[in-house]
């Protein structure tokens, strides 16, 4: 260690905490300082979820949402959801917070972002082959289209129309209960609710 | 002359890093207020801190590294503004991204933040919005709407992303119509937007002028502006000219039209200013341009008075009497002002004033 600073393994540990979103060096530090203060069977508990995470979480195969590893997730694996109306969204945290407002049926598609060419985010790499693959099966009747109002979002729902818009699924997208470049990840159940029973026609 | 209003908007402000501020903390409670000092103490930087609390920009460079104090890793600038009855803080903080407060509540659009001060600011710099190419007209233009109508900035905001997007597209996977066409909805809308609003604001800009001139010379100068753009009038057409331009886009990997090409030129009794203007006229014109942009706001039912604030960096000096005087009643529509001087001037204007001496980053 060094004569002024925290001994390394502090150190160490206020880096890796620093790396996730939102956390910036100061915050990490309180982290860090108050995990100083946990008896060792709270830190081995946490040790071992963190340790465990990447073999017991993994994604479901059918629409990318995170589920225990090698599992189609809960929803996917409900025989009383509508298998054929699908929820397209960015990322895992949208299928939490419009489960939440309980108003949606049916099932989801992740895609594992947004196109953004500017951030390298092109369609090859995002979720869109098994989102094909999924309509061609031909058991999806509507399709939700559930981005954000930003350039990114947007652009992500009028390439998704263009690339279905030969087969037999309708594409709707949400109402426009959501507020201008707002981020469904944030928004309230209410907000959700009423942004889905008012979708409409791309 | 005085500021005729009671109420004005900055009472003080807060700077860490910010050139060669490393700590301020002033109270400016004076609708007048006069920085005074020799050259390169930091009565620009001053104003400079002033404008980007009010607009987010600097009216003197886009690069935001060139705020930050040498040797520190950003910058944070303050104001205690009086919007209505309240008085509100606002923080801008940079250091690595930018963080915006107002009254300690996190904001995270722009748009949102720049609706609270309408700040005008006059600056020896401003000739070259006369004589310089037709991007620091657009500059100058895009700003002055984004104060008249916040909106405007987010429509610019949205324009920029997406003709990024499509310009990165067309050298990435040109050969992906979908993922063009992804764009152009968007480019289209807020194309035509932007157009219309400065279609529109260059007519009240110029309108304004010629009765600011008349104020100057009771002759006959005639001052013109003349706004050409290839986006075509409709959505239909603009889609149209979309699909028409693909193949040439791609070709030459960027899109080929739109209001990021908008010519703006300024004409004097007939002739166009960048080509044939004496440096003392673009100098003239300029500060037209600025005092029209106050008497737009000031006349704006939009605008409280008191929200507008101008800046005045050392540009009245060579005006003479009559026109000086032209000048003083034009920026006395504003609720708050604030000048730099090597020392203070003698007009009865500054009887009032409240002189703060500025000496190495230091008040
Ligand atoms: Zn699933």
């Amino acid at each position: 260690m060094s004569i002024s600073g925290y001994p390394d393994a502090v150190n160490e540990l206020i880096e890796l905490l620093k790396g996730l979103p939102g956390v910036g060096r100061r915050s990490a530090e309180r982290m860090a300082l108050a995990m100083l203060d946990w008896n060792p069977d709270k830190l081995d508990a946490l040790g071992s979820v963190l340790k465990e995470l990447p073999g017991r979480v993994g994604f479901c195969p059918e629409c990318g949402h995170l589920s225990e590893k090698d599992h189609l997730c809960g929803i996917c694996a409900s025989a009383s959801r509508d298998h054929s109306t699908i929820c397209v969204v960015e990322d895992p945290s949208q299928v939490i917070n419009i489960e939440k407002s309980a108003l949606f049926r049916g099932v989801y598609h992740v895609l594992g972002g947004k196109l953004a060419p500017l951030e390298g985010k092109t369609p090859e790499n995002l979720n869109i082959e098994k989102l094909k693959e999924r309509v061609a099966g031909g058991k999806i009747r509507e399709m939700v289209l559930a981005f954000s109002s930003d350039v990114e979002g947007r652009a992500t729902a009028i390439y998704l129309a263009g690339l279905f818009s030969g087969s037999n699924v309708k594409i709707t997208r949400l109402a426009s209960g959501l507020p201008a470049g707002s981020n469904i990840s944030f928004a309230d159940p209410e907000t959700i609710a009423a942004a889905f029973s008012g979708r409409t026609n791309v | 002359m005085a500021f005729f209003l009671l109420t004005f908007m900055i009472k003080r402000i807060k700077l860490k890093d910010f050139r060669n501020y490393k700590h301020l903390d002033i109270e400016t409670g004076n609708p007048v207020n006069i920085l005074t000092g020799a050259n390169g103490q930091g009565k620009t930087n001053l104003l400079e801190a002033v404008f980007f609390v009010s607009m987010l920009r600097s009216f003197r460079t886009s690069r935001i590294n060139d705020i930050k104090n040498i040797g520190s890793g950003g910058f944070y600038a303050a104001m205690e503004v009086m919007t209505g009855k309240w008085a509100k803080m606002l923080e801008v903080e940079y250091y690595g991204g930018r963080k915006l407060k107002i009254d300690n509540a996190p904001v995270v659009k722009a748009s949102e933040f720049i609706r609270e001060i309408r700040t005008v600011a006059f600056s020896p710099d401003d000739a070259t919005i006369v004589n310089g190419n037709s991007s620091l007209r657009r500059r100058f233009l895009d700003m002055f709407i984004s104060i008249m109508l916040p909106g405007y900035m987010s429509a610019l905001h949205v324009y920029v992303t997406a003709l990024k997007s499509r310009n990165t597209v067309l050298k990435t996977h040109g050969s992906n119509k979908a993922m063009l066409e992804a764009y152009e909805p968007m480019l289209a809308e807020s194309a035509l937007f932007i157009v219309k609003q400065r279609e529109y604001h260059l007519r009240l800009l110029c309108e304004n002028i010629n009765l600011i001139l008349k104020g100057f010379y009771d002759s006959d100068t005639v001052f013109d502006i003349k706004y050409k753009t290839d986006v075509p009038a409709d959505l239909p057409l603009v889609m149209r000219k979309f699909s028409n331009e693909r193949k040439k886009d791609i070709l030459r990997g960027f899109t080929g039209f739109g209001p990021q090409l908008d010519e703006i030129d300024f004409y004097l009794n007939g002739s166009m200013m960048r080509n044939y203007a004496s440096t003392g006229q673009c100098r003239l014109i300029s500060l037209c341009l600025k005092m029209a942009e106050v008497n737009i706001l000031a006349a704006d039912s939009s605008v409280d008075p008191a929200n507008i604030v101008v800046l005045i960096d050392d540009v009245t000096g060579e005006l003479d009497e009559k026109s000086r005087n032209t000048f003083f009643k034009i920026i006395s529509k504003a609720g708050q002002a604030f000048f730099t001087f090597t020392e203070k001037p003698s007009d009865d204007f500054f009887d009032n004033s409240i002189e703060y001496k500025v000496n190495n980053g230091k008040i």
